[in-house]
């Protein structure tokens, strides 16, 4: 498990700019992958859906509850396709890691770009000043002002802080999550090289269960992610 | 060990990966949003629309099918009294015309017979006029071979002129 990232300091000789080359890789891979799979399973779209429409409509339908049990659908309408791309791009980031590790020249390359807390924390924050955007938007500038003084005005510290631990409990849960599965997957491979070639056989049932449970913890923290989003979204846009 | 493996991965912030999860993510929203998502919520819109519509013009199909039934039935309903009406009326002017038929022939047999019976009548008085004289020419003719007989004819001329000048003496 001593294996490294590729991190490049000083890119562009710019020396405040580093870059975890691994990460962003499989961060464009990711999205790459979720845009074809959506793409391709959203096309010739019938009023009488068959096969993938079928399950695309399903997960849309999936979106919709989560986004109508934590506000007026009227309002969260607009956060549909967000709260969309949310999950599916974190479902595939989360299960690219459990599926394959790659590691070159003592280096990981392929892992879920979830795992890293850099973009955890990058999705986080995008998220919440999302919400705060779109209570600017909403509700306006003064409603949306007044809203971290409410009920009285002492509580304004506390609505600063929550900004900054939801942002904060978001990422890294998700980063602790799917980190934590790939740590245990790479022990898992680890323990099947040791020494005997009986350990690899030894290895393969834990294996095969961690990684359902990966898939399962991936799907879960993707709907976590994107639930929590859309309840901080709720009290943003939302009158109370 | 373990503090290497941790401290490599987690390997701090860098501002580069953050531009780079800032960028693909926000270009994936609206990508997935131009291509994939808006084209299928667009069709599940679609097919809600529809089905409220067809649901709607069903109702209203229903309610029509509904008058047209009653008045379907209504019309049913006239229709069948008028036939009632028809039968009793075609059954009223039959008796009307049965009765007619009866009392004409009744009165043409009742002429028939009259007539009959007139002409009968007349026949009987021609045929008793007719008797009359055939008899008194039978019994003038018996009586003339009787007379014939016993009677000359110079008795035969002098009778004759007898009754001529009767007939003269009549005459005047």
């Amino acid at each position: 498990m001593d294996h490294g990232a590729p991190i490049i300091e000083n890119l562009f000789g710019i020396p405040w700019l580093s870059i975890d080359l691994s990460s962003a890789m499989m961060m464009v891979v990711s999205c790459l992958i979720v845009f074809i799979l959506a793409v391709l399973a959203t096309r010739n779209l019938k009023m009488k859906p068959t096969g993938i429409q079928n399950f695309m409509e399903w997960v849309v339908d999936f979106v919709k509850k989560i986004i109508n049990d934590s506000m007026d659908w009227r309002t969260g309408k607009v956060f549909l396709p967000l709260a969309l791309t949310l999950i599916t791009f974190i479902f595939i980031s989360n299960i690219l890691g459990v599926i394959v590790i790659g590691v070159y020249d003592g280096d990981i390359w392929w892992k879920s770009p979830t795992a890293d807390a850099g973009v955890t924390l990058t999705l986080a924050g995008f998220m919440i000043i999302m919400t705060n955007f779109y209570g600017v938007k909403m509700r306006g500038t003064k409603k949306y002002a007044k809203s971290f003084v409410k009920p009285v005005f002492f509580i304004l510290p506390f609505k600063l802080i929550e900004e900054f631990t939801n942002t904060m409990t978001l990422g890294f849960r998700l980063y602790g999550n799917i980190f934590a599965g790939e740590i245990l997957l790479g022990l898992i491979a680890e323990m099947a090289f040791v020494t005997l070639p009986i350990a690899f056989i030894g290895a393969l049932i834990p294996m095969i269960l961690w990684q359902g449970f990966s898939l399962f913890i991936g799907a879960i923290q993707a709907f976590i992610f994107t639930t929590l989003s859309m309840v901080y979204m709720s009290h943003k846009v939302e009158n109370h | 060990m373990q503090h290497v493996v941790i401290g490599a991965a987690v390997g701090g912030l860098h501002i580069g990966n953050i531009i780079v999860t800032l960028v693909s993510f926000t270009a994936l929203i609206f990508l997935l949003k131009r291509f994939a998502w808006g084209p299928l919520i667009n069709v599940m819109e679609e097919r809600e629309h529809f089905v409220a519509t067809e649901l709607e013009t069903a109702q209203e199909k229903r309610v029509e099918a509904d008058q047209a039934i009653k008045e379907a039935d209504q019309k049913l309903d006239h229709a069948r009294k008028e036939a009632k009406q028809i039968v009793i009326d075609a059954k009223k002017s039959a008796t009307t015309l049965e009765e007619n038929i009866l009392s004409e022939a009744r009165e043409t047999a009742k002429k028939m017979r009259q007539d009959a019976e007139d002409e009968m009548a007349v026949e009987r008085q021609e045929v008793l006029q007719e008797m009359q004289s055939e008899v008194a020419d039978i019994a003038f003719q018996i009586a003339m071979d009787i007379i014939q007989k016993e009677i000359s004819p110079e008795d035969q001329k002098r009778l004759i002129q007898e009754r001529l000048d009767h007939l003269g003496e009549d005459n005047s």
